[in-house]
This record gives structure tokens, C-alpha cells and sequence, in this order.
């Protein structure tokens, strides 16, 4: 057991009773076997192929203590929340360092039998739904930080959809966080069952400042012919870690749309999980990684086609400035039996800068043969005949290396359902937005 | 895809290896097991000096030390590595034969079997042949005129003896005797293999080739080979091989160094058919090769094609250094894992001079319960200006039961480095095989014309003599009987 | 030559698509079978040539007497039925001489002929390739990959010609082609019309057979043949469209 796992077998054991759920003895063992399987497996280190490139040096060294709640002081809100909350969509459920903030929240109202609400709450009402779904889509030894949320994670967003129900508009959840003197830990949960046919976009955001390690998880339960569109903005602190897993399993015909954006934290990897259950079902994944300053950034993606006729599509783009590093793994797995599979991907990156670097595994495992799957992948710079066209019409060279990246961004950012957020992301590759306009949080 | 052609494909690639037979030559074999004893015994066998004794105790001492690496996609029993004998011999007259005449005329029958007569293979071809038979060479021809030109191409024991110098400075300098567990075990225990030596801006005005066989029963083969072009020399070198059919796993642990100076240029290019197990994968070989070149100058050259139809287990990785600015390296590639083979092969490019290229083609064919990986490092280094890779992996399935996989990982850190994988994996089409049966062309014999044209990117860069051989171990894997 | 007496036809496992077809094609014939989209003109020339996909339910083909439907497809061509392709499949890596000369000389060894060496086949493919006008250089190219429609068309065509079938069904031979491509792929089929030979042209439009004339013509709708006359019928058709035939099958 390393000395990060140690660490956080302490906080389990001073935290778990206060902890929701203590009170269902399916949630407490789950907390319980969670904790033991990351004293088992502790902080992933590099040598381990899966987590090569992704760097939780600081975690090591650091020991960051588990915190939940604090308040948001009413005058800041605005400033706190600024343009992105009033744009992303008034209908938002906030949490303030992992813990539910009630006063700046303004929840939608849900169809009948269906129920949005947060973790703690549903497991007086739906006890029986989390410890089903809790934990279940990945295994804790392979994916020890998300079993560490399991464990220890004070509260969360639960949504439930039942039968052909939809969420009308887009919703907004904001994960906002601040450490306080000592580096703080925050795990956020999310777990979002969608039963048959009902349907949601939602845009998660993650926001934060000060020397943090936010380590997320989000489940999704797709029932046959649910649809979901996730946006994720992640803009944390850029003093800290954040790691996350997005997990999901989608039966016949569910259509899951993940879409995410790296740009903040000192070190982020963000990893999606899912498993093609039933036949056609589809996922359509966008990846938008930018990196500045000596930020890394790691995508992992692990999709499991286990169904016939199942599709994915993976487009991911990284711009890399400065002396940032930026990582793309992409699995896709084919099953015995998974005939007729469609699987795309493709990774395509712009280096800005002499220094910043990028690291591209795209990689496919077929036990299956009637498929079709392929994968691309490109590392570049931006094209000199084009800089130059672009001056020879009187465009400065500055704003002509904008115009290109934004150009080379367009793509993946168009794939962003929701506007308001192509125009956030739009605003940051440009340079419009700078990272600190974006994640000014205070506690 | 209907019954009638899955039934066609089967029988096309459950094919029994044809070229399976053992001749019952006398052999000199140390019983099994590895210990300092037996490195010092192969050592004294060979009448080595001190310094090739300790570089092999050194890497017998690291290997001990090693684990033996898993991450590949086989499955396999363990290894007992205390089971297998080290050193076989043919046994022949006490100086070794001078000629095709003192060859044991046994021996030359087996090659008859292969299909590949010696001398007139030799004569007919114009390429010399070093073939090695088990662990020592028995005969070299054509070496005469090859020691006109300065070349030196003999036995890696004879260099040896005779090129100790050389031998010394490029030895391991490629392939560190560290490098894996595999490399550490044939530095300590290899038997023989060959060496090539092109000196400063002379071009080997033949192609030089060399026959890999493994005869013995339960004896491992730790090849050793090292090609060396100085200044502006040439050199394109076959190494092909068939092994005789044999009930248990049989282990192979080659390395291969390759090293060239500036404006040099190595073609390296390998039919690879060991006996790969029959229908159930009983038997076969375990070939676990590491097999690397160094551009050691500018616009230096090296250039690796293999055609790989055989062995139960195929590891291997031949890998390009691109020290000098300017340097090339290529990989091309084609394997086939029918029945129950399984290959995880692939390349590593590593750009460290200014405007060095790569190109990477594979085309991994799995057929049968076959599993077929890529595997594949494309490397930027930070001072790496300009420099380009393209690679192209593309995957043909033929049956239900058979895998594909596909593991690029490409790390750049120059901003101007191009970069480019594609990598796609499909059914042999419907449409095509339909296409070519409406035109009158029989199921098996369509296979093969489109598996054929699947493969051409790379056969077309072989040479001609081997590119015809290649395309019939392709069919012979794969159609059977389908010429 | 050939006679298909009440053919039913699905796809595989699915909906039927032929619902009773009867069509005889003597000797040296030109029949043309129109009809609008999904009426099953095109499972009709996948099931004379033995398009997996389709499944025949119920009736016979014979082709000089013998059953068709129990050959393979690679059968079927040596015994002199050609399809011409709709869209004709690229296959990468060969050339067209090496896939033509493969495919003559299968053909020609199921015959029992002696097969041809590459100086006579080269010979015989470029006098072949003159009546096509096409460049020589295709030859070179691989299979179809990279051809122009109008190209792909005329590839169809020149193989018929290398071939020399007894029976050769032209599947929408004339889509995707411009009228000049059109009247060289005609000009081509004309060229090969012989007593010997019967020609089935599949087609959705009339414009191709103003170019090749044919001998009959048969208006297929919903799986059955509902008209069949003579070159009349198709200018009735290229005048009222096919509705009213369909309304009028749909009657009776």
C-alpha cells in the first residue's frame, strides 16, 4: 500500500459514518470493498501501461484532505458563477465542493414517477435503484480513483427518467470548487439512469481554484432506446488534479452522445467507459483536449462492443502551447460475436510550440469479423502554406495562427450539442477567454 | 456469407503444413538446461576468446535477473527454460565441410525436400547462400568473389575467428545485451548465425541470403546475426526459413543487428515459415526475435520487409533507429496466423536526427482461430526537426473464430514532426469475392487474388525472387492447394 | 437458352421480392426488363447469376436444359452468364490484365481449352480495349479502384468482350453514364450481339434501349412480370410513366 492509499484508508475510516447511505448496508459494503480495493491497487503509477502518461506525480507528494461543502458568499455569486452558469441554462443544480448548494441551484421540474435530486436524498427513496447501479459499470481494481469516489464521496446528482420521460431543456450541472488552506480532495458523483426510451442533454461542468484534486464519476444506465447527450467542461484549477471517469452501459438501440473538454487542472485525465450492451446501440464520442503552460492532459477511452450492429465514433483533437503534454488512449474492443460492428476513431493533434508534446494510442482489439473498424491519427503543426496565404492577404501572423487553430478546433467543437458551450469552447481556443475568467471560484 | 464459401475458407486455411518432414542426421546435443557450465561449454565448443566468454557470462548473470515479458497478446505454456538443450551440431568431418561436396549428403537432401537446391538455387539465382543448418553454418558460397570486393559474408563463428576486431566494436552495440529477456538469453547461449560486412562505398552486387533450420529435437535456436555497411556501401540481405513438423513447442530467440554508417543502405528482408502446430496448435515454434537496425550516419538506410506465415508464436519487433540526420527506415510487413497461430508483431521508429522518415505498412491477415497484433512505437524526440512518419495497418479477417488487434502508440515532441497512422480492419469483402466468382474465378483461387492484392504494398518490395516465394507461402498458408 | 418457369424469390430469411416469373430468352435474343424502383429487376439478375442474398422459394431456371440454380456462381460464368454489374466492386492491389487474364483462363480451363499466356492475352485484351476505347493504361490499374463511373461501365463491358458469354444480363448498365459514355457502352454491346448470344438488359429508363434495340420487352411490378410487347412499350412508358401499368396489374 503506498502512502496515498494509506491516507485515504484514514479518511474513510474518520468519514464513513457521516457519510450518506451509512444507514443501507448495500451502500456501506460498497463503500467498504471500495476502500479496500484501492489499499489494494493505491494511486496507479506510470509503469502501469494504462496509466503511462498520466501524471499524479503531485497526489504522491501531496496528501490532499477530503472535504465537503462550504458556502458560496451570496454578493459573489455572479462573479463566482459568471457568464457560464446564465448561459449554460437556467435550469442548474450547483455543488459547492462536492457538497449540494441549494440557495444558487434552481432544479427543473421532472415528469411524474421520474426524479432528480441529490445522491444522499434518493437513498432514503430509491435505495434499492443506487445500490443496483452504484459502482456496478466498472470494476474497482481496474479503475482504483473511481473505486476511491466510491468510498468516499459526501454527495452527488441522481437522475431518474422513467419509461419514454424526457428532461425538456438542457440542464446545467456545476461542480464548483475551492480548496481551502490545505490542498483539498472533492469527489463528485453522478448517476444517471435513463430507462427505456426517456431522454436528457446535460452539460457538467467542473470549476475550481487553488490546489485540488477533483476526482469524478459519472454512471450512466441507458435503458433500450434512452438517448443522452453529456457535455463535459472540465476548467479546474490549474494548480490541481483532476481525474475522472465517465462509465456507462447502453442497451438495445440507447444512444449516448459524450462530449468532453480538457482544459483545465495542473494535470487532468478524464476516461470514458462504455459498453455497447445491446444491439444498435451508438456512442458518439468528442474529445477536445487544449493544453497551455506545462499542463497534461490524458484521455483514456475504453469501448467494449459486446452487441450486434453496435457503432462508435470517436473524434478527438489536441492543441498543445507551451510546454503542455497531451495524451490520447483509445480502445475500441470488439467481442466474439459482436458481428457487424462500426467503430471509427480518430486523434488528430496541432503542437503550437517547440516544447509541448503528445502521446497517441489508438487501439483496437477484434475477436469478431464481419466489422468495420478503423482508426487515424496525425500529429502536426499548423500548415506554413496556409500561414502564409493568410499574411499575404494582410492577416497578422498572430491572428492568422488563431484563425488556423480555431480552424483545426472547429470540428470537435461543432460536435458540442449546446451553443452556449461551442462558443465557451470557441472563446478558449481563441484566446478570448483566458483560463482564469473560467474558473474563478472562491470558497 | 453463406455456408458453402465459410466451408471453402475453412478447408483453405486449415491446410497441413506442407513443408513438415525430419531427417534423422546424427546430432551432437549437451543435454537441457542453462547454467554457467553450459554458456562456458558452448563458449569452449566454439573456441571463443575470453572476451566473447565474459560478455556471454554477463548476460547470462542479467538474464538471470529478468523477467520473461507477458504484455504480449499470446497465450502460451510456461517456458521451462531448464528443459531445452542449448547447442546442436551436425556432426561433420572435424574442420567442418570446405565445400558443397563435404556437406552430409542427408543435409542436402532436406534442402532438396524445401524446394530450394542449393547450388542451383545459388548458381540459377545468383545468390549466395549461408545455410545454416540447427546451430552451425555448413556452407557458404559465392565467397570468393564477395572477398573481391572487400565483402565479408560468413558463419558469426568464423567472423569471429577471423574478424575479431569487427565483431568486438558491433556487437551488442545495437541490440544491448540488456535490451529484453530474450536478447539476454541469446547473448549468453547463441549458437551461430551470420555476419555481413560492406566496407566504405562498396555495393553487394548480389543479394545475400540465408536458410534458417531447425532439426533438432527440443533444441532451442539462438541465432545470432550482424550486418554492417560502412560509408556508402549496399546490402540487401534475405533470411527465410522452414522447419521441419515436430509434436513439441520449440523455442527460437534470435537477434538481429543491423548497423549503417552514412549513405548506407541495408535491406533486410525475411520469409518466415517455421512450422506453426498443426489444426489443434500442437507443436510449433516460438519465435521471439529481436531484430533492430541503427542509422548510425547521415542519410543512412535500413529497410525491413517480412513475409510471416509460420510459427505458433511470432514476437517480434524489427526496429529502426534514426540516429543520422537524414536518416530513412521502413518496416513493411505481412502476417498470416491461420489454424491457431498467434503473431504480435510491429516496428519501432524512433526519430532522433534532424528530417529523418519512416514509413510503416502492415497488413496482418488472421484466418482460422488465428490471432494477428500489431504493435508499433512511432518516437519524436524532442530534437527530432522535420520528421515524418506515415504508417498504414490494415487488418483482413477470414473467419469468426480469429482476432485482430491493433496497438499504435505514438509519442511526438517536436512541433514539426508530421505524424500520420491509419489503421482499418474488415471482413474479406463479400462484394469482391462475389465479383471475382461471377467472372469465373473458382472460390479459392478468388481468395487468394484479393488477399494477394491486400498484401501488394509490401510484396512489391521485396525482391523479385523472393516476392514469387512469398506470395506461394502466402497461398500455401492460406489456399492450399490454389496456385 | 434460357427459361425460368414461376420463380419465387426472398432475401435471405426475408420478405419475398420475385412473385412467379416466367421469361423464356431464345438464342440470340435482346429481352429488356423494365420497371420502376423495388419491382425486383435487380434480385432478378442476382438469382440467374446466384447472389447469395437471395433465396429462391419456388420455380426453376435452366439455362440449354440444364438447372441453373443448382451451380455455383463461378459454375454459372463458366457456362457462359455473365452479369454486368451495377456498381462493379474495386478490388485493390491487382490489375485488371492479371483479374481479366485469371478470369479468362478459369473459364477457359473449365472448358477444357488450353489457357492463354500473357503475350497472346495482352494481344487479345488490347484489340478488345480498341472496340471499348479505353486507354491501354487502365490496364495496369487495379480493378476498378479509382474508375469513373462512365469507366467502371466500360470495364463491365470489355470483360463481357474478353469473355465472350451466351448469356450476358446488363444490370442498369446505362446509370450513372453520360450520353456519350452511353453510346460507347452501347456501341459496345452492339458490337457483341450475335446469334449465338442472348443479351437480358435490366433497366429503369427507356434511353438505353434507344441505343440497343431489343427483341422484347418486359415490364416487371411488384415481383411479376405484367407486360411484356414489344419496342412500343417502352415509348408508352417513357410517355405515362409507370403508373399506369402498375394500377393496371393491380386490377387483375
Amino acid at each position: 500500500m503506498n502512502a496515498h492509499a494509506g491516507d485515504q484508508v484514514l479518511h474513510h475510516r474518520a468519514l464513513a459514518a457521516g457519510l450518506y447511505g451509512s444507514g443501507l448496508p448495500a451502500l456501506q459494503e460498497l463503500r467498504q470493498s471500495s476502500i479496500a480495493a484501492y489499499a489494494a491497487h493505491g494511486l496507479p503509477e506510470t509503469r502501469h501501461e494504462d496509466w503511462r502518461y498520466t501524471d499524479l506525480s503531485v497526489l504522491r507528494t501531496t496528501s490532499f484532505q477530503p472535504r465537503a461543502g462550504g458556502t458560496l458568499a451570496h454578493e459573489r455569486e455572479r462573479a463566482v458563477l459568471g457568464y457560464l452558469l446564465a448561459n449554460i441554462g437556467a435550469e442548474r443544480m450547483v455543488f459547492v465542493n462536492g457538497a449540494y448548494a441549494p440557495q444558487v441551484s434552481n432544479l427543473p421540474s421532472v415528469p411524474a414517477g421520474c426524479t432528480l435530486t441529490t445522491l444522499a436524498a434518493a437513498a432514503a427513496t430509491h435505495g434499492a435503484l443506487l445500490a443496483t447501479h452504484l459502482g456496478s459499470s466498472f470494476s474497482a481494481a481496474r479503475h482504483p480513483l473511481a473505486a476511491l469516489n466510491t468510498a468516499l464521496h459526501g454527495d452527488g446528482m441522481f437522475l431518474h427518467l422513467t419509461r419514454n420521460q424526457a428532461l425538456t431543456a438542457p440542464m446545467h450541472v456545476a461542480c464548483l470548487s475551492a480548496a481551502a488552506e490545505t490542498p483539498t480532495a472533492v469527489h463528485p458523483r453522478l448517476l444517471l439512469v435513463l430507462e427505456a426510451g426517456a431522454s436528457a442533454t446535460l452539460t457538467l461542468s467542473f470549476q475550481g481554484s487553488g490546489r485540488l484534486h477533483i476526482n469524478a464519476v459519472t454512471e450512466i444506465v441507458l435503458g433500450a432506446g434512452a438517448a443522452l447527450d453529456l457535455q463535459v467542461l472540465q476548467e479546474d484549477s490549474a494548480e490541481g488534479v483532476h481525474t475522472e471517469l465517465i462509465s456507462a452501459r447502453l442497451e438495445q438501440s440507447a444512444r449516448l452522445g459524450v462530449h468532453v473538454a480538457a482544459l483545465g487542472g495542473h494535470s487532468s485525465r478524464s476516461e470514458v467507459l462504455c459498453q455497447l450492451a445491446g444491439d444498435d446501440a451508438s456512442l458518439s464520442l468528442t474529445g477536445l483536449i487544449i493544453g497551455a503552460q506545462k499542463q497534461t492532459h490524458d484521455l483514456t477511452t475504453l469501448v467494449r462492443h459486446t452487441a450486434l450492429r453496435t457503432t462508435s465514433q470517436q473524434v478527438v483533437k489536441a492543441v498543445l502551447d507551451a510546454r503542455s503534454t497531451g495524451a490520447y488512449t483509445g480502445r475500441v474492443s470488439v467481442a466474439t460475436g459482436a458481428q457487424k460492428t462500426d467503430a471509427a476513431q480518430s486523434c488528430r493533434t496541432l503542437l503550437l510550440s517547440s516544447e509541448a508534446s503528445m502521446n497517441t494510442r489508438p487501439q483496437l482489439e477484434i475477436d469478431a469479423d464481419d466489422v468495420k473498424c478503423s482508426h487515424g491519427a496525425t500529429n502536426g503543426q499548423l500548415d506554413a502554406e496556409s500561414l502564409f496565404y493568410l499574411r499575404s492577404r494582410g492577416i497578422p501572423l498572430a491572428a492568422a495562427r488563431i484563425l488556423l487553430t480555431r480552424a483545426f478546433a472547429d470540428e470537435v467543437i461543432d460536435r458540442f450539442p449546446l451553443e452556449c458551450v461551442r462558443s465557451h469552447l470557441h472563446g478558449r481556443v481563441d484566446g478570448r477567454i483566458a483560463p482564469k475568467d473560467a474558473v474563478e471560484v472562491t470558497a | 456469407m453463406s455456408a458453402e464459401e465459410n466451408k471453402t475458407l475453412n478447408n483453405l486455411t486449415e491446410q497441413e503444413y506442407s513443408y513438415g518432414f525430419v531427417s534423422d542426421l546424427e546430432q551432437e546435443i549437451i543435454p537441457p538446461g542453462l547454467s554457467e557450465d553450459v554458456v562456458r561449454w558452448i563458449s569452449r565448443k566454439k573456441e571463443e576468446p575470453e572476451w566473447l566468454l565474459d560478455w556471454r557470462l554477463q548476460s547470462y548473470r542479467t538474464w538471470l535477473s529478468m523477467h520473461e515479458p507477458h504484455w504480449a497478446r499470446a497465450d502460451y505454456p510456461v517456458i521451462d527454460y531448464q528443459a531445452i538443450s542449448y547447442f546442436a551440431a551436425p556432426k561433420t568431418n572435424k574442420d567442418g565441410p570446405k565445400s558443397l561436396e563435404d556437406v552430409d549428403p542427408e543435409l542436402l537432401k532436406t534442402y532438396e525436400k524445401l524446394g530450394i537446391p542449393l547450388q542451383e538455387r545459388a548458381a540459377l539465382a545468383g545468390v549466395a547462400v549461408d545455410a545454416v543448418f540447427d546451430s552451425v553454418s555448413v556452407a557458404t558460397t559465392y565467397k570468393g568473389k564477395l572477398a573481391e570486393l572487400g565483402i565479408i559474408f560468413c558463419s558469426f563463428s568464423e567472423a569471429v575467428r577471423e574478424h575479431p576486431e569487427l565483431v568486438r566494436r558491433y556487437l551488442g552495440s545495437v541490440v544491448p545485451r540488456t535490451d529484453n529477456f530474450y536478447a539476454a538469453l541469446n547473448s549468453a547461449v547463441f549458437s551461430d548465425g551470420s555476419f555481413v560486412y560492406v566496407p566504405k562505398g562498396v555495393r553487394c552486387p548480389m543479394e545475400l541470403s540465408t536458410y534458417f533450420r531447425i532439426n533438432a529435437k527440443g533444441t532451442g535456436q539462438f541465432e545470432r546475426t550482424l550486418i554492417v555497411a560502412d560509408e556508402g556501401a549496399q546490402v540487401s540481405y534475405l533470411e527465410g526459413c522452414t522447419a521441419p513438423k515436430r509434436d513439441e513447442n520449440q523455442l527460437h530467440a534470435a537477434v538481429v543487428e543491423l548497423v549503417a554508417m552514412a549513405d548506407a543502405k541495408i535491406k533486410y528482408s525475411t520469409v518466415q515459415n517455421w512450422y506453426p502446430g498443426d489444426k489443434e496448435g500442437r507443436g510449433g515454434i516460438f519465435n521471439f526475435v529481436t531484430k533492430r537496425g541503427l542509422c548510425a550516419g547521415r542519410r543512412a538506410h535500413i529497410s525491413w520487409t517480412q513475409v510471416e506465415t509460420g510459427s505458433a508464436i511470432t514476437w517480434k519487433y524489427p526496429s529502426v533507429v534514426l540516429k543520422g540526420d537524414e536518416s530513412v527506415g521502413e518496416f513493411y510487413s505481412v502476417a498470416v496466423t491461420a489454424n491457431r497461430q498467434q503473431a504480435d508483431t510491429g516496428t519501432k521508429m524512433v526519430h532522433i536526427g534532424r528530417n529523418t522518415r519512416s514509413t510503416i505498412v502492415s497488413k496482418g491477415i488472421s484466418a482460422g482461430h488465428g490471432q494477428n497484433t500489431y504493435r508499433g512505437l512511432v518516437k519524436v524526440g524532442r530534437n527530432a526537426h522535420n520528421a515524418r512518419n506515415h504508417s498504414q495497418c490494415d487488418s483482413l479477417l477470414m473467419s469468426s473464430a480469429c482476432g485482430a488487434h491493433t496497438f499504435p502508440v505514438i509519442e511526438v515532441a517536436n512541433t514539426s514532426a508530421v505524424v500520420e497512422h491509419e489503421a482499418t480492419t474488415s471482413r474479406i469483402s463479400e462484394d469482391q469475392l462475389f465479383y471475382c466468382r461471377q467472372r469465373g474465378i473458382p472460390q479459392e483461387e478468388a481468395v487468394a487474388l484479393i488477399v494477394n492484392g491486400f498484401c501488394k504494398s509490401v510484396f512489391k518490395e521485396l525482391p523479385m525472387e523472393f516476392a514469387v516465394e512469398a506470395q506461394k507461402l502466402l497461398q500455401v498458408s492460406l489456399e492450399g492447394s490454389v496456385g | 437458352m434460357l427459361e425460368i418457369s414461376g420463380l419465387h424469390a426472398r432475401v435471405a430469411n426475408g420478405a419475398e421480392i420475385l412473385k412467379g416469373i416466367s421469361l423464356t430468352v431464345g438464342k440470340g435474343e435482346v429481352h429488356a426488363i423494365m420497371g420502376p424502383n423495388g419491382s425486383g429487376k435487380s434480385t432478378l439478375a442476382g438469382v440467374l447469376v446466384g447472389r447469395d442474398r437471395f433465396e429462391v422459394t419456388a420455380g426453376s431456371v435452366t439455362l440449354e436444359g440444364a438447372d441453373l440454380l443448382a451451380l455455383t456462381p463461378e459454375e454459372r460464368a463458366v457456362r457462359g452468364v455473365f452479369l454486368g454489374f451495377q456498381y462493379p466492386v474495386e478490388i485493390p492491389g491487382i490489375t485488371n490484365a492479371y483479374f481479366l487474364r485469371t478470369a479468362l483462363n478459369s473459364v477457359r480451363k473449365a472448358r477444357g481449352q488450353t489457357e492463354l499466356d500473357a503475350m497472346e492475352f495482352l494481344t487479345l485484351l488490347k484489340q478488345k480495349a480498341r472496340l471499348m476505347e479505353m486507354d491501354p493504361s487502365f490496364l495496369n490499374r487495379s480493378v476498378n479502384e479509382g474508375f469513373s463511373g462512365g469507366e467502371k461501365k466500360r470495364n463491365e463491358i470489355l470483360q463481357m468482350a474478353v469473355l465472350e458469354p451466351r448469356l450476358a444480363i446488363l444490370d442498369e448498365t446505362d446509370s450513372g453514364l453520360d450520353i456519350d459514355a452511353l453510346k460507347v457502352v452501347a456501341a459496345g454491346v452492339n458490337a457483341l450481339r450475335s446469334p449465338e448470344r442472348s443479351v437480358i438488359l435490366v433497366t429503369h429508363y427507356q434511353r438505353l434501349l434507344d441505343h440497343i434495340v431489343p427483341d422484347h420487352i418486359h415490364v416487371l411490378a411488384g415481383g411479376r412480370i405484367v407486360k411484356s410487347g414489344g419496342r412500343e412499350l417502352a415509348l408508352a412508358l417513357e410517355a405515362q410513366g409507370y403508373g399506369w401499368i402498375e394500377s393496371a396489374a393491380g386490377k387483375a
